[in-house]
């Protein structure tokens, strides 16, 4: 059997410090800090979860939950992530598309995806070497109906089982789910960030509470983290792919100046 | 309900990926538009005033951003690339990393 080695959550974009460069170094130390802590788990496999922008999917066919299953990605290059190629497993992809499909998860498998900053951005703070196999998974809270908070957290809950009891002893996988926190996209209160209810959110996934982010609902996650704080669902993933064992925050910034409560979280797991 | 403006969503998709037709998007909008079969009331709008136009249209808001994005008028000061700070991994991390 297989074994999930580390799991974090974290914001996936990214600003200047014109309006506050400490603040803008912290996110960066946090992130370079997760990053470590995923690499030195010494992952096969680095699962990276998160939304596309609409950049590889349209609103043509609304996919809400995708699996990339290419043997080599190539970024897109968005905010300026390098365009290097990554291995990618189509084996892992392929192999966990199956399993869910046999307990309730309709994934799309996916070749041709240039993986937006959502996946290629985290990829390159945890994995820069490219020594773990990168599987971009997708929840695509950018399509509607939004993928849920509680499907991503029985879709981890999925991945952790897939890896406990179809995969070779000893594989070691890391997941990274990517998004949030508080964010409204070209919206009225663009700009505005929720800091109460965004450590709320890392609060429950730290203390193990993973079935309090699972419950809840798109109205409170609209009103309360904008639309772009529908990308939690992937904090949800998290939550259910770990175990809902506890964490530790590693940083939180309310950025005003970038639209978005910047925030990241490591899991308790010992990769030993 | 209101149908979503299909055709100009469409048209934000393409230019995503070419460059070129996001050139002529910014340079000679009202054609581009008609290529697309985007509506003549959304193209007034979208000449006249895009930032409103896109709003009141009902434009998807992450095609929103790209589409202001690609006309310059998006209002997101913060932008920048990623780059300088994936140089710094090494030095943060340690020469592992």
């Amino acid at each position: 059997m297989g074994r999930i080695v580390s799991a974090a959550a974290t914001s996936h974009t990214f600003g200047n410090d014109a309006a506050d460069a400490p603040a803008a170094e912290r996110i960066q130390s946090g992130m370079a800090q997760i990053g470590n802590i995923v690499a030195k788990s010494l992952p096969d496999v680095l699962v990276v979860v998160s939304s596309d922008h609409l950049n590889n999917f349209t609103l043509d066919a609304q996919i809400p939950l995708a699996i990339g299953i290419a043997d080599e990605y190539i970024p897109l290059g968005d905010m300026g992530v390098p365009k290097t190629p990554f291995k990618g497993s189509r084996e892992f992809g392929s192999a966990f598309a199956m399993y869910c499909s046999d307990i309730g998860f309709d994934l799309t498998p996916i070749e041709n995806v240039r993986p937006d900053h959502g996946v290629s951005f985290p990829n390159a703070f945890s994995n820069p070497n490219g020594t773990a196999r990168l599987v971009p998974l997708f929840l695509n809270t950018v399509m509607t109906p939004s993928p849920s908070c509680k499907r991503g957290y029985e879709l981890g809950r999925a991945l952790r089982a897939f890896v406990e009891t179809q995969r070779p002893i000893n594989e070691r996988v890391a997941v990274l789910g990517t998004g949030g926190l508080s964010h409204w996209i070209c919206l009225p209160d663009s700009g505005r960030v929720n800091e109460i209810w965004d450590r709320r959110i890392m609060d429950f996934l730290v203390s193990g509470d993973g079935d309090k982010i699972a419950s809840l609902s798109r109205e409170e996650i609209l009103r309360d983290g904008g639309n772009g704080g529908l990308e939690i669902a992937t904090w949800a993933f998290v939550a259910g792919a770990s175990g809902d064992v506890t964490g530790r925050v590693i940083y939180y910034e309310a950025m005003t100046s970038w639209w978005t409560g910047m925030g990241g979280v490591v899991m308790n797991i010992d990769a030993t | 309900m209101m149908k979503p403006p299909v055709e100009l969503h469409r048209l934000i998709s393409a230019a995503i990926h070419d460059p070129d037709l996001a050139k002529r998007l910014r340079e000679a909008p009202e054609t581009v538009y008609a290529e697309f079969g985007v509506p003549e009331a959304l193209r007034e709008a979208l000449c006249a005033d895009p930032v409103a136009a896109v709003e009141k249209i009902g434009v998807h808001p992450n095609l929103q951003f790209k589409f202001l994005g690609q006309l310059g008028l998006l209002k997101l000061s913060s932008l920048t690339s990623v780059q300088p700070f994936l140089n710094t991994l090494e030095d943060r991390n340690g020469a592992d990393s």
